[in-house]
């Protein structure tokens, strides 16, 4: 049976980016343009900060590598294409 | 008896400015629908939900030119631009959610931007976290 400690500290782990994601998001801010401006929630970021946020892996970095992870498995299982085959069907 | 319409628009700092233009194509539609619309300005509104907003810097001083604030702001407004005309909430909704698909798949052809392109994993996030809750058949 698990006690309370040890459940604390599996939450813990489960909330931890696994390092080949971290890398792999970090690559992918680092070469957005320096021209954008990010605001997640109320909150405004440069894009050093969101990378900073990444390594970290505080909520904003956190909601940031789903939002790449999300849209890279939707690519990647063609999830994308099917949203627009569905959405082209609903007749307005 | 007229209906109200009322929106809060802070314009505080750049990304603030950037809504706060980009709600008159709101207001424009609730005016047209004669609407009694009260329009607090410049007023911080307590916004705590998760969304991502992305923007340009080199358009903070022409905000309505800015084609990456269009790509979130545009589904965004169409939701209550659409609520105006009378539609229900679950066509408004379904309206708002092929309006960033539409957009997402412009986002993967050769006319997209680099920049714009960069945008689109936040563009999806903020199509999945988009909700509707309640009757879907409601109206204004």
């Amino acid at each position: 049976m698990k006690t309370k400690k040890t459940s604390k500290v599996a939450f813990r782990i489960k909330k931890e980016i696994p390092e080949n994601i971290r890398k792999l998001v970090l690559e992918r801010i680092r070469i957005v343009s320096d021209d954008l401006m990010i605001s997640v929630g109320s909150k405004k970021c440069t894009k050093e900060e969101i990378m900073k946020s990444v390594e970290r892996g505080d909520e904003i970095g956190r909601q940031v590598v789903k939002a790449q992870m999300d849209y890279l498995r939707a690519m990647a299982s063609g999830k994308l294409y099917q949203n627009e085959k569905k959405l082209l069907n609903y007749s307005s | 008896m007229k209906k109200s319409f009322l929106i809060t628009r802070p314009n505080y700092d750049p990304l603030t400015n950037c809504l706060f233009y980009w709600c008159n194509f709101v207001i424009e539609e609730a005016d047209r629908k004669k609407f009694k619309i009260v329009d607090l300005k410049s007023r911080k509104s307590n916004r705590k939900e998760k969304y991502f907003l992305l923007l340009s810097r080199s358009k903070s001083t022409q905000p309505l030119k800015d084609r990456v604030a269009e790509l979130f702001i545009a589904p965004s407004n169409l939701v209550v631009i659409s609520l105006i005309k009378g539609n229900t909430t679950g066509k408004s909704y379904k309206r708002s959610q092929k309006s960033v698909q539409k957009k997402l798949m412009f986002l993967l052809t050769s006319e997209a931007s680099q920049e714009q392109r960069d945008v689109a994993p936040f563009l999806l996030a903020n199509k999945n976290n988009q909700i509707l809750l309640g009757d879907q058949e409601a109206r204004i």
